[in-house]
């Protein structure tokens, strides 16, 4: 059987993917992939978050604050009110060294700030694999929904399968 | 390949050494001269003809916007500007050895290119905000700062993920383990690779401290600006190989150059939408 075939999400874009077909998301730094998934429809999205604020509503996948948003919206274009289930992935730590403790590292502000916007909004969710010195990619196969993460040093593992989450719910 | 090697080896004996095209580095030069002017640098850039069909290719591009094809040279860097065009040269001269994988730093095709990009671009916007230094001449600091990597390379196949492991295990960076591993790092050997090409103090000593701005006394504003450039391409993770975030970042940069973290958020929108806009426009004219 062929692979899926698979679509890369740039910086600040969302992407969502019905039934088949998988989504990735290379080289996470400081920024975040949010992902969104619908186990009952089999439609999931990523979002590569990039800053922690924004206000330019052309770039709304781009902000943490507005990007979630986006995101649930991308998604329900496509199916009205089911349960939608998140994860997210990246926001690694790049400013360390001596001194550094006194700046806001990027990739802190970009989790705090996408986490309470999640919360604001009462979103379930099931996975996360955030800070670090390392970068990451993710994958996620939108037929089986499972959520693949890679690092050049910890190598690949599957962070959650939001199938199979909705089903131990 | 034993673990003596000499920066002269690496030079000597690395299979393939990138060069950097004379005429490329006559016009880096002529642009810098106070009795440049558009004959002087399409004369010079005349010289070499794959060159000069690669800059006026990215002139023609869209992104320039110009209301009519710029045929020749000296119409080019009339309509562009001197610095603009010099900026084109060094893309044009570059993209055909960064755009190759780099084993050694699992670096695939495109990605040396992409963060080498991202980094003169970042560094260019830094300059601009900060009024330190001049931006096209941090473009092209920021382009080359990794040259290094390109020569080192070989000589780090099959080893780069123990090195990454060790860097992460002794609580070290990738560039610190590089120097305890070979004994330099890639730093030194661009360094030492833009001395032999002869390429502008300034610029040397961006490649051989972009790491380490701390360690040069009286850091010059080109070497901070260069740093923050890396800083933000590793930030959006444009380009990470295997030695991937395993860098110090030097706040001290960010006080020199009188940036916020705020004014750095700013700059990083700005830096996302021209990186788009930029980066595809120099792939696709570059690869043509």
């Amino acid at each position: 059987m062929a692979p899926p075939s698979t679509t890369s999400v740039g910086l600040g874009q969302i992407l969502v993917l019905e039934d088949k077909g998988c989504v990735r998301c290379n080289e996470i730094g400081s920024t975040v992939a949010l992902v969104a998934y619908i186990p009952e429809d089999k439609i999931g999205g990523v979002a590569h978050i990039v800053l922690p604020e924004g206000t330019d509503s052309g770039h709304a996948a781009r902000y943490a604050n507005r990007a979630p948003q986006a995101l649930v919206e991308a998604l329900c274009g496509k199916q009205g009110n089911k349960q939608i289930l998140f994860a997210y992935v990246g926001g690694s730590q790049v400013l360390h060294g001596q001194g550094s403790e006194s700046w806001s590292d990027l990739g802190a502000r970009n989790v705090l700030a996408i986490e309470q916007q999640l919360q604001s909004m009462d979103a379930t969710v099931v996975a996360t694999d955030t800070g670090g010195a390392y970068g990451r990619s993710l994958t996620l196969d939108v037929s089986t929904g499972a959520l693949t993460i890679s690092s050049f040093t910890r190598g690949s593992q599957v962070l959650c399968n939001f199938i199979q989450k909705l089903e131990a719910a | 390949m034993g673990t003596v090697v000499t920066l002269e080896d690496i030079v000597a004996k690395t299979p393939d050494l990138p060069s950097f095209p004379a005429a490329a580095m006559k016009v880096l030069r002529e642009a810098e001269s106070s009795t440049s002017n558009a004959s002087s640098i399409a004369q010079i850039l005349a010289q070499d003809q794959a060159l000069s069909a690669r800059v006026l290719r990215l002139a023609n591009s869209a992104y320039y916007g110009l209301t009519r094809k710029v045929s020749n040279l000296q119409e080019s860097v009339v309509v562009l500007g001197t610095r603009c065009v010099r900026n084109l040269c060094m893309v044009a001269a570059t993209y055909p050895w960064m755009s190759r994988s780099l084993d050694g730093y699992a670096l695939g095709p495109r990605e040396l290119w992409t963060h080498s990009f991202g980094t003169a671009l970042g560094s260019q916007f830094i300059a601009r905000f900060s009024k330190k230094c001049n931006e096209d001449l941090a473009f092209t600091a920021g382009l080359l700062h990794d040259i290094g990597k390109v020569a080192l390379s070989v000589w780090l196949e099959n080893k780069t993920l123990s090195v990454a492991k060790y860097a992460s295990q002794a609580d070290v960076t990738f560039d610190a383990a590089e120097k305890r591993i070979l004994g330099f790092d890639h730093c030194q050997v661009g360094e030492h690779l833009a001395i032999n090409w002869n390429l502008p103090e300034d610029i040397v000593a961006a490649i051989r401290w972009h790491h380490t701005p701390g360690a040069i006394e009286n850091t010059p504003p080109l070497v901070d600006c260069v740093h923050l450039g890396i800083y933000m391409t590793m930030a959006m993770g444009l380009g990470l190989g295997g030695d991937g975030l395993q860098y110090e970042f030097c706040p001290d940069s960010f006080d020199r150059l009188g940036i916020s973290a705020t004014a750095l958020d700013q700059i990083a929108d700005e830096f996302l939408s021209a990186y788009a806009e930029y980066e595809q426009m120099f792939h696709e004219l570059a690869a043509a």
